[in-house]
């Protein structure tokens, strides 16, 4: 059975250079091979997706989840990320994907994260 | 027919296939920008060069983003076979008018907050020009481009 989990994030919005604090709940025990935190910037029009940068955490947890375990993690944005955009035909946004590498269809549980521009250009 | 170019994004239709005339055909203007690099709700500085004031019509110099974006497109007259081809389409544009004078003027242009900002994507990108035009009744305008970098 695969392993149903729920990502929790330390705060609503980030700015380049921040770094993201999750905790990654089980929710539902189940088989799996490793648990990843990815964080992603992804393009997107309609018919076409890619993934433009990745900062992952490596590997969180390796072997089966049980229900009630908990994972933390830390992912740090680029001191030069680029800030969430939606446009008419497409969309640039940062998003969370929780990752467990399993036997079969992977299990993904994701989440999109408010980046924004600091005022002033500033860097963090 | 449908011109080809080969820049951002892949197989590109020329969103106005007349410009590459006009920018061949374009003499006596020019343009170019302070800075070349400017932050989303800031100015940028065009400077207008003219030097053949009386062929270039009604002068006019703008702010423009192009967004590309890749989307697939079916060949409905053979085989219902799919391609991936990159469209344009304006995602800003904003135009304020030149005197018609010889010389070098120059033109401060806002960049909206909310505006998108410079990028080159896979799939998507949005790339920022600022654009000299004459505009001549009867006749293929004239044109000059810079490209500019619009900061998030």
């Amino acid at each position: 059975m695969s392993p149903r989990v729920q990502l929790q994030l330390d705060r609503e919005r980030y700015a380049p250079g921040d770094t993201i604090r999750g905790t990654i709940l089980v929710l539902e025990g189940g088989g799996s091979r490793s648990l990843e935190a990815l964080l992603e910037y992804n393009e997107k029009t309609e018919d076409y997706s890619e993934v433009a940068m990745r900062v992952t955490s490596g590997s969180l947890h390796s072997g089966d989840l049980s229900t009630g375990a908990s994972f933390e993690f830390e992912l740090t944005l680029p001191q030069d990320a680029f800030p969430n955009y939606k446009s008419e035909h497409g969309e640039l946004y940062w998003q969370l994907d929780v990752k467990s590498e399993e036997f079969g269809r992977d299990t993904h549980e994701r989440c999109r994260v408010d980046v924004e521009p600091r005022a002033n250009g500033a860097t963090a | 027919m449908r011109l080809t170019i080969f820049s951002y994004g892949r197989r590109t239709h020329l969103h106005r296939p007349l410009d590459l005339l006009r920018r061949w055909r374009t003499g006596g203007l020019e343009v170019d920008a302070g800075l070349q690099e400017v932050r989303r709700g800031k100015e940028v500085e065009a400077l207008v060069t003219i030097t053949r004031p009386g062929e270039l019509g009604t002068i006019e110099v703008g702010l423009c983003c192009t967004e590309y974006y890749d989307k697939e497109v079916i060949d409905t007259d053979q085989t219902a076979t799919t391609s991936r081809e990159t469209s344009t389409a304006t995602a800003y544009e904003a135009w304020v008018p030149v005197e018609s004078g010889a010389g070098v003027q120059s033109v401060r242009l806002a960049v909206p907050r909310e505006a998108p900002f410079s990028y080159k994507g896979d799939c998507l990108s949005f790339k920022w020009e600022i654009v000299a035009r004459g505009r001549r009744p009867h006749r293929l305008d004239a044109q000059a481009r810079r490209e500019i970098s619009v900061l998030p």
